[in-house]
């Protein structure tokens, strides 16, 4: 009698799994990616500070001076605009790729305004042109892709990414058009400039902060129980629905991406008027694929979507610190150590969605075979590193899962081979 | 003009590489948006390895060019697995998992060249062997007048790009594994049920499609700009990255239409920086091209969609046998 | 038939999360014998043979093939023991040629023309007809049917598996696909046909296996049993197989279809010069083969769908050119049940609340209240109060905001009045079961009380019990006068239910016909375009004999 090939690691899909229980994986992949990058970091680097250095860097960066704690809340709060006004593109399971393009055509209307209106109409008229015309060029940048996706179709993710790096080659233009002599880069522009309201950063940043409060909340309100919001995500679930019911598909799509494109106008309204002053071609921050990581990795869900945003944010102005202590040369360490953290991240969905089972008889045959015909009598030893060496965050969703595994794999089978 | 168009076969094969990756993975039914990533890792990898072979006292120029590819192909092929991992073994969302890869990857290469490559003479190294090793033509190449300078007077890397795309072609069209990677990618259900290892094809072509992606990166550097490493060379690769995806889609899924496909990206490309007289203003406005002419073609195809021309019918959706 | 046992299953469960699909199932199958595998839908029967095939892995129990154990894990084990599976829902690849299918997943060199002349030879064998050249998207269901069988034979398989082999297939096909079985069963190969038809398990099989639940009820020799028995076997309880027909008093003709063109996805005509109507209190059943313009209908009238030409008039007045919104204000209710079963009129991912005011949420106010006021009153107070009121009235015309709290009320009471399973008003559609999203979808069209009600496959994979229940609400709503449109697959149903019974072939009228007065077969020539009764008697079938209502209703006025 042969002997019987069975699978040693079987996957199943889950039902619903408690918020608090993927809440809790979630955390334990941010961790366990924190963990690897400090290690990998403070192993490599050239004049390291040990495994705890690098988070006692991390946290100095970040919330060393007063200032580097206001830093961190404006460019928090930046964030989550861009990743809410994603999130209304994404709720209609449209692939809005191109976040910094319309951010970045806010900044570069904006700092026209500026620019050629600046100090020749009274400071109010300006800030309100700046404003409208940010706005105007966000939601023009997102239109364009919508039509062609609504009209014909047109695929929207390469379609907007393309955007993006038009975007990057008007405002090189407007630059090289205004400073010709110059190195591509702008001087900051003294008319025009926003007020700010106290002293310091926290003068600048409390604003900020107060409309991204505002606009997370009416976002929030607006796809939960405005019609709008309904028609949305009856279009995302199924086009073919959303015609039965009289809802005009084309409409929503495009009036839906004027929207999102529009609240990224607002965000570089922000980052020309308040923040810079003057426009330049990475202004952006690459906000709008960070945003995408916001907004996924939130859930789309505004608290947790703030949370994240605060984190990444963290990270990368913590890095900045981190590179400096460690002896790095290149800021670029914070894109590495947060890619880190989404493939961590991303990953964990997988032990959310899906149950895996691992065949223990199989399992014990293995662990005999190795330890030479101990008595597995308790297989519960043997089953968790099986599993973490794939993936660290599913440890303690592996233990919670322990009545299904016993189920999955009957006694009966032990007689067998 | 004949060094244009020389030029533009050379920026070409960028585009000629990561579009054949990306196609070989498409087929397998995954689009794969990291491309950009996995092309800047490409290249950081192949200045590693060929820096490590410069480092001998006598570096040998076959050795260099060889381990530079295998390099280029190695790193590639990690950030590929790791997409890999992520989205055919745990299935999770490709676009978010692609766009993860390239944020990781271009922040990656930036940090890896300026902290680990680029220290001590290594920069002076590489713009030599730039220039010796990986754009040597072939032999008499100059004496060939215009013919030559065009198609004979290139380096090693741009008949790689060309024999790759042929080959890719014609695995596709008239071998069994490109039948099988085809069925893959239409309908992985189908191609379950009559036996063919989803998860093992999903996987191979990830990683192909990845090392072919990598060599384009690895063509920037050490081919068109001939080993000098600029500080923006991060972003430049990112943006051929997205073009040769968006190219994917203009050559119809077909790697053989990639080499004029290629070499016509290849020369708007350059057009801003070869064409004499523009001021420096003008030619701001000529770099959007490509992308302009991108979405026009985006559009076209989206129009004119017959079914021929239509992505593979399972691209970009997860693939789990017990779903129901 | 030597009746040595091929294919013998001992105590298999499987289960998809707390759902028992299967539990503790026996089966065994003899060389050279029709095993017909009974039960009604979700009784765990595709799931049972998907083990076999190896698409799933049990989660208990042991296969034996030939007397050994085995554990076939993937469809390559299963090609390894000769067993193939036809699914119910061809696993081909549409831009393959029927060769290129038939080959893949294969090793060995590829030889396309050497597997040309292979595919033929099968063919002749067994009496198919197929051009191994063909693409798989040019061709009909039945061929689709025939490339995925003489895939399975190629493969050398002698244990072969039918999903439902016949849900798709005219009478007249099926009688084919019977033959050829009876072909392969000489030719000494074991067949296990999946069905809840009884009338073709006592055609074909020579033993019925019955499974209920998920649970394996028993196997009998088919000679020694009838339909009454199997059915008793399925469902567990004496079960009434007669659909009532309620006699109503048909009324005047509510809908009004004449030479009506429409153009399919692809382009072709996908109904052609269709004329019919639809009085109230009757049912009007459509059939045909699946895809010959039964969608299109649906959605021309619902105004989904741009017509060619031709008119629709809904009590005396053309709807042509109105928006689905209109059409459906006007009382004309559609619900179409695609194959995946939850396509059109439903929005998957959102909550049975959200799905009920689907069709009425442009219709939700602030629910602002007018204060009283006296007619004649021309008090200073009271004009106040008129400009409130008017203020309030025009607010809730505009209001922005959905109400779900209405909807939530509306959920409630068709998920009592349907007796709707599921744990709130809350849950997603998707999680519901089959049988209950369709009970959401009906519910909510009845809910806004329509006159026409079109409905297309509404008891689509429904166990019997469900469908009864919506063959009831159907006569329920015929009673009340509403017109209704019937769009079926199984003929007997057909004939049972309905009044009338319309015939389409390829998008054309083949007819209409009583159903006291026609027969099954009479209805297959027709689906199969062989019979023709359109023109018969030289005027033309569809048109009503108190036509031209839309000049009645201008004589009115």
């Amino acid at each position: 009698m042969g002997r019987i090939k069975e699978p040693l690691i079987r996957i199943t899909r889950r039902e619903d799994m408690p918020w608090w229980k993927s809440m809790l994986i979630r955390l334990g992949a941010v961790v366990a990616a924190l963990c690897v990058s400090a290690a990998f970091i403070s192993a490599a680097a050239p004049s390291s500070k040990g495994f705890f250095g690098y988070f006692g860097s991390l946290f100095s960066g970040t919330f060393g001076t007063e200032r580097r704690i206001w830093m961190l809340l404006q460019n928090t709060a930046l964030l989550l605009m861009v990743a809410v006004a994603l999130v209304v593109a994404f709720k209609m399971r449209f692939w809005n790729l191109g976040g910094n393009g319309q951010v970045l055509m806010g900044c570069l209307a904006s700092a026209v305004c500026m620019f050629y209106l600046g100090g020749k109409l009274p400071d109010p008229v300006v800030w309100l042109l700046m404003f409208v015309s940010g706005v105007l060029a966000g939601a023009v940048w997102a239109c364009i892709p919508a039509l062609f996706k609504a009209f014909f179709n047109t695929n929207e993710s390469l379609f907007t990414l393309m955007m993006n790096y038009i975007a990057v080659c008007l405002v090189a233009f407007f630059i090289s058009l205004w400073y010709p002599e110059g190195t591509g880069a702008m001087p900051p522009l003294s008319d025009g400039a926003l007020p700010s309201f106290g002293s310091g950063q926290m003068g600048r940043t409390l604003p900020i902060v107060l409309v991204a409060v505002v606009i997370t909340a009416a976002i929030y309100c607006y796809l939960r129980f405005h019609k709008h919001g309904y028609e949305l995500s009856v279009v995302s679930d199924s086009k073919n629905t959303a015609k039965y019911a009289g809802i005009n598909v084309k409409k929503v799509i495009i009036r839906t991406m004027i929207l999102s494109g529009a609240l990224c106008g607002i965000v570089g309204f922000i980052l020309v008027g308040s923040v810079n002053h003057m426009v330049s071609t990475t202004m952006d921050d690459n906000m709008g694929f960070t945003g995408i990581m916001v907004a996924w990795m939130g859930n789309f869900n505004p608290l947790i979507m703030a949370a994240v945003s605060l984190f990444i944010i963290f990270l990368s102005r913590g890095m900045a610190q981190v590179c400096t202590d460690f002896g790095y040369t290149s800021e670029a360490l914070s894109d590495t150590v947060i890619g880190i953290i989404y493939f961590f991240f991303i990953g964990c969905e997988f032990f959310i969605r899906y149950k895996v089972h691992i065949n223990r008889r199989k399992l014990m045959r293995i662990f005999h075979i190795k330890k030479g015909g101990k008595d597995g009598s308790e297989p519960e030893e043997n089953q968790a590193p099986e599993i973490s060496e794939a993936e660290p965050a599913p440890q303690e969703q592996d233990g919670r899962c322990e009545p299904e595994c016993e189920r999955a794999v009957p006694e009966t089978k032990e007689e067998v081979s | 003009m004949d060094m244009f168009f020389a030029s533009a076969i050379e920026f070409g094969v960028i585009f000629l590489f990561g579009c054949v990756g990306e196609i070989l993975t498409e087929k397998s039914g995954h689009l794969n948006l990291g491309i950009p990533g996995i092309m800047c890792v490409g290249a950081a990898g192949g200045c590693f390895g060929a820096k490590l072979c410069l480092a001998a006292e006598n570096p040998s120029g076959v050795l260099t060019v060889f381990v530079a590819i295998l390099f280029a192909m190695l790193f590639a092929c990690a950030l590929g697995g790791i997409y890999g991992v992520l989205t055919v073994s745990l299935r999770c969302n490709q676009n978010v998992t692609g766009l993860a890869c390239t944020i990781f990857g271009v922040g990656f290469t930036s940090f890896f060249l300026n902290n680990v490559v680029l220290k001590g003479d290594a920069s002076a190294k590489l713009s030599r062997a730039g220039l010796r090793y990986f754009n040597a033509g072939i032999p008499g190449a100059d004496k060939l007048g215009w013919f030559g300078t065009v198609f004979l007077d290139h380096g090693i890397l741009v008949y790689l790009a060309v024999v790759i795309a042929i080959l890719a072609a014609l695995l596709l069209r008239y071998t069994k594994t490109g039948l099988n990677l085809r069925a893959v990618g239409e309908d992985p259900a189908a191609a379950d049920a009559v036996g063919i290892k989803v998860n093992a094809y999903k996987y191979a072509f990830v990683l192909i499609g990845a090392a072919v992606a990598g060599l384009g990166g690895l063509s920037y550097i050490m081919g068109y700009m001939n080993g000098i490493v600029d500080a923006t060379v991060d972003q430049t690769i990112q943006g051929i990255g997205w073009l040769s995806i968006a190219l994917v889609i203009f050559t119809m899924w077909k790697p053989g239409l990639a080499i004029p496909g290629s070499i016509l990206f290849g020369a708007l490309y350059i057009l801003s920086t070869k064409i004499a007289g523009i001021s420096f203003v003008q030619a701001r406005l000529l770099e959007l091209i490509p992308y302009a002419v991108t979405i026009v073609v985006l559009i076209v195809t989206s129009i004119a969609g017959r079914r021929e021309t239509q992505p593979p019918a399972s691209l970009g959706l997860p693939y789990f046998r017990e779903d129901r | 038939m030597d009746g040595s046992v091929t294919l013998e299953l001992k105590n298999i469960s499987k289960y998809f999360g707390s759902v028992v699909a299967n539990k503790g199932v026996d089966l065994t199958l003899r060389k050279g014998e029709i095993l017909a595998l009974l039960g009604e839908n979700g009784s765990g029967k595709t799931t049972l043979m998907n083990m076999i095939s190896g698409i799933y892995y049990p989660d208990e129990g042991q296969i034996f093939v030939n007397g050994r154990e085995v554990s076939i894990a993937s469809p390559q084990d299963a090609f390894r023991y000769k067993i193939g599976m036809v699914h119910q829902h061809f696993k081909l690849i549409d831009l393959f040629t029927a060769a290129q299918n038939i080959v893949l997943g294969i090793k060995g060199r590829y030889n396309i023309k050497r597997i040309n002349e292979e595919v033929k030879d099968i063919a002749d064998r067994y009496g198919f007809a197929i051009d191994p050249k063909k693409k798989i998207y040019d061709m009909s269901v039945s061929e689709k049917q025939t490339v995925e069988i003489i895939k399975v034979l190629y493969r050398g398989a002698d244990i072969l598996i039918l999903d439902e082999p016949t849900a798709v297939l005219t009478p007249q096909e099926t009688e084919k696909l019977f033959s050829v079985m009876r072909a392969m069963k000489a030719d000494g190969k074991s067949i296990i046909i999946i069905t809840h038809k009884l009338r073709e398990v006592m055609e074909i099989s020579d033993r019925v296996a019955v499974l209920r639940k998920g649970e394996y009820i028993g196997c009998v020799n088919t000679a020694n049993t009838d339909e009454a028995s199997l059915t008793e076997m399925m469902v567990g309880k004496k079960v009434e197989l007669n659909i009532e027909r309620p006699v109503t008093q048909f009324d005047k003709p509510l809908l009004e279809i004449r030479h009506l063109c429409v153009k399919g996805d692809e382009g072709n005509r996908a109904t052609d010069d269709l004329s019919f109507f639809i009085r109230g209190g009757e049912i009007l059943g459509v059939a045909g083969v699946a895809g010959c313009g039964q969608r299109e209908l649906c959605e021309a009238i619902a105004g989904l769908r741009k017509i060619e030409s031709g008119g629709i008039y809904h009590e005396g007045e053309s709807i042509v050119g109105l928006s689905p919104k209109e059409i459906s204000h006007r009382g004309i209710s559609m619900s179409f049940i695609p194959e995946d079963r939850l396509g059109m009129g439903l929005a998957p991912s959102l909550s049975i609340t959200d799905n009920m005011m689907l069709k009425n949420y442009q219709d939700h106010t602030y629910g602002i209240k007018p204060l009283a006021v006296e007619e004649g009153d021309r008090s200073f107070k009271a004009k106040m109060r008129r400009a409130v009121n008017k203020t309030g009235a025009w607010l809730n015309r505009h209001c922005v905001f959905v109400n779900r709290k209405v909807a939530r009320a509306d959920a409630e009471r068709v998920i009592k009045e349907l007796d709707i399973v599921t744990p709130s008003a809350e849950t997603p559609v998707r999680k519901l079961s089959g049988g209950n999203v369709q009970k959401v979808l009906l519910g909510r069209e009845i809910l806004t009380e329509p006159n026409v009600l079109i409905t297309a496959y509404p008891v689509r994979g429904l166990d019997i019990n469900s469908s009864y229940l919506i063959y009831d609400i159907l006569n329920r709503q015929k009673k009340s006068g509403t017109g209704i449109l019937f769009i079926g697959e199984d003929l007997d149903v057909m004939l049972a239910l309905c009044d009338k019974i319309m015939v389409l072939c390829h998008g054309r009228l083949m007819g209409v016909v009583h159903a006291e007065k026609t027969t099954k077969e009479e209805l297959g020539l027709m689906m199969a375009g062989a019979l023709d009764l359109s023109e018969e008697k030289g005027k033309p079938m569809g048109i009503a004999k108190d036509s031209q209502i839309g000049e009645e209703r201008t004589w009115d006025a």
